[in-house]
């Protein structure tokens, strides 16, 4: 059985993964590649850079029942460098660290990034409209 | 992305001549999403027709196999024989699922590949749908005999190799970030009434 954790401690967790974006001076950003993830997030990148999109800063919203919510106002949005299907995304501060990865699906595929479509192009606009980050209670 | 339907695709008959009076040829072909149309492209024969290729695009209904419009037209300049050559012009907008037939006309030489469109023929979003006889009859690829052009009517799924340079309009990617953490996990160790004292007095 997992540890559980109170919603306290959930939010002092998801606010202190969400807080690495913010801890360089400057807006953390969201890394869109081809290919499957690394097998963690502390290996370099793998596959093509598809997108580069730039966070606003502070990137999220406090926390509140373990989730904290992407701030996408101003739009978070960005246009194709290359073209190829997405495979996953990585969370980067302003230095480039990784705060974490995760897979990219299209609508529904139950990636933890889905978009309308995996296929960028170069120039074809990108943009990720909400978000959230959820540290479970168990 | 600039897409064609029969990329580099070379015909098995490279350098036919039927002699005068000339013949149009053309291909239907079926956009499958919204984009422009910025050229014409033909391969040539190995030989040069004897007077300058024509070439047209015109919007097709395909409830009446007939023309709708005409959507730019011109003359092959300069043109390089045994290769493709194409003939570009402002960015013609279409709808996804829209018809056109690209048509040259030709004095005499053309080329051409037998049983072609006995089936669709797909290529990314550009489809060249089988020749179809059978009413209302849909013809792939097609000619008309004349001295000057005029719709191709005919057809026996042969390809004159009559192609388009087409577009897709980009597609805006949008997502939803929805990212759970791992859970915590941990591990106690402990034993209950497992220590013993003593104590001298």
């Amino acid at each position: 059985m997992a540890i559980g954790i109170s919603i306290a401690s959930q939010n002092a967790a998801v606010t202190a993964i969400a807080g690495l974006v913010d801890a360089d001076v400057g807006p953390g950003t969201i890394t869109i590649r081809t290919g499957a993830a690394p097998a963690n997030a502390n290996l370099g990148p793998s596959g093509t850079l598809l997108a580069t999109l730039t966070l606003n800063d502070p990137a999220f919203g406090a926390a509140a029942s373990g989730v904290v919510t992407l701030d996408v106002t101003p739009a978070v949005t960005t246009t194709g460098v290359a073209a190829g299907t997405a495979g996953y995304f990585r969370l980067h501060d302003n230095s480039g660290d990784v705060v974490l990865q995760g897979s990219v699906t299209v609508t529904a595929g139950g990636g933890d990034l889905e978009l309308n479509t995996t296929t960028i192009a170069i120039g074809t606009t990108v943009e990720i409209t909400s978000g959230t980050l959820t540290m479970p209670a168990a | 992305m600039a897409e064609t339907l029969f990329g580099a695709t070379v015909p098995t008959t490279t350098n036919a001549s039927d002699g005068a009076p000339g013949l149009t040829l053309g291909t239907r072909i079926v956009i499958a999403v919204a984009g422009t149309i910025t050229g014409v492209r033909w391969r040539f024969p190995d030989t040069l027709p004897a007077s300058p290729v024509q070439w047209f695009l015109v919007s097709y209904d395909p409830a009446t196999d007939a023309p709708i419009g005409s959507l730019a037209s011109g003359t092959f300049a300069a043109p390089t024989p045994g290769v493709y050559n194409t003939a570009s012009f402002a960015p013609v907008a279409v709808a996804a699922a829209a018809e056109v037939v690209a048509e040259i006309w030709t004095v005499d030489r053309y080329v051409a590949t037998g049983t072609f469109f006995t089936v669709d023929y797909v290529n990314g979003n550009l489809t060249g749908p089988a020749d179809d006889s059978v009413a209302p009859i849909h013809r792939n690829g097609r000619f008309r005999s004349g001295a000057v052009p005029a719709f191709p009517t005919q057809g026996n799924n042969s390809s004159y190799f009559v192609d388009i340079v087409f577009e897709a309009d980009a597609v805006a990617v949008t997502g939803v970030l929805a990212g759970t953490l791992p859970h915590l996990t941990g591990e106690f160790e402990g034993c209950a009434g497992c220590g013993t004292a003593s104590f001298d007095w």
